[in-house]
């Protein structure tokens, strides 16, 4: 697990920020009003360079989305849609953060190379969902062991704590403006509960090896 | 925050400020077939040529004094662009819709 200080300055934290608002969609999918950024278009190549140059050379962007989150999530994966085998790595990067608030995101040690999500079963429903396939606890084979109870009560209270069996962490980031949270995209994932509702904002960078 | 990339045929001289970009130097009698093409539009790094047709150009040529839509500059004179943050926003749309 990784991360990348000051992968944006403020004025590109700024520049993502004016650009959602000059979009003309983003969809609401129940925590977060999430819209695409439309990377591969040719008006965009300036900026998918300039992105791109701040990744390792072996790596190539699949996703660039803004994301103004108002609900904690689910664990996911952000795995393949379509199978893939060179699925490489997770970037995320706070572009708005609440000055007095504290935000984290939560790495798993459990794996899913395909895009999943244990939604349904955290309690969530279908909140959060955009295209990832529900699964079950016993469809993934999680284990039955409790889930640390302290990390639970700090971070994850939003969600069921049983549905967290089995599950066991491998490092929890915490957010700061600009820097990249960076984890393997197979790797399982959440965002600790939060608040300020309306105060968040970040870009996530997926990536493959080339 | 507005950039371009050119392609000069010739001596015309150009001098960028923002939207406004000033051309000059053009010597009518000895370098007639001198030109500038504007080939790109950056504004704040989004590649959008569809802002050429927000530009106006006044030359120093009596029967050309006022142009519209203007990316090949044969004359001395000031281009400019003048455009909103909802202009952006309908030319992104239409792009993408």
């Amino acid at each position: 697990m990784n991360k990348i200080d000051n992968f944006f300055t403020k004025k590109e934290c700024d520049w993502f920020i004016w650009y959602h608002s000059v979009l003309p969609e983003t969809r609401d999918n129940g925590q977060r009003f999430l819209t695409m950024t439309h990377w591969d278009q040719p008006f965009f190549s300036r900026k998918l360079k300039q992105l791109q140059e701040k990744l390792p050379s072996n790596e190539e962007i699949t996703t660039v989305n803004i994301n103004f989150d108002y609900s904690a999530g689910g664990v996911h994966s952000d795995g393949y849609i379509d199978e893939d085998k060179n699925i490489a790595n997770s970037y995320l990067i706070p572009i708005s953060v609440h000055d007095t608030d504290a935000y984290y995101t939560i790495i798993f040690e459990q794996k899913s190379a395909k895009a999943v999500t244990f939604n349904n079963e955290l309690g969530l429903g279908s909140k959060g969902i955009t295209t990832y396939q529900q699964i079950t606890r016993n469809q993934y084979g999680l284990a039955d062991t409790p889930f640390d109870k302290e990390i639970y009560n700090k971070y994850l209270d939003h969600l069921k704590y049983d549905a967290l069996g089995g599950f066991t962490v491998d490092c929890i980031h915490k957010w700061k403006l600009g820097d990249a949270m960076i984890w393997p995209r197979e790797n399982f994932h959440v965002s600790a509960n939060f608040s300020n509702k309306n105060a968040r904002a970040s870009v996530l960078i997926t990536t493959r090896y080339k | 925050m507005i950039d371009y990339v050119f392609e000069n045929n010739g001596s015309i001289q150009y001098d960028v400020n923002g939207p406004k970009i000033h051309f000059y130097g053009k010597n009518y009698v000895t370098n007639t077939k001198d030109y500038v093409i504007i080939k790109s539009i950056y504004y704040k790094d989004l590649l959008l040529n569809e802002l050429f047709q927000y530009s106006t150009m006044t030359t120093d040529n009596e029967d050309y004094k006022e142009l519209k839509n203007v990316n090949y500059v044969s004359f001395n004179g000031t281009w400019e662009l003048k455009f909103t943050e909802d202009d952006i926003k309908q030319i992104l749309k239409k792009k993408l819709t």
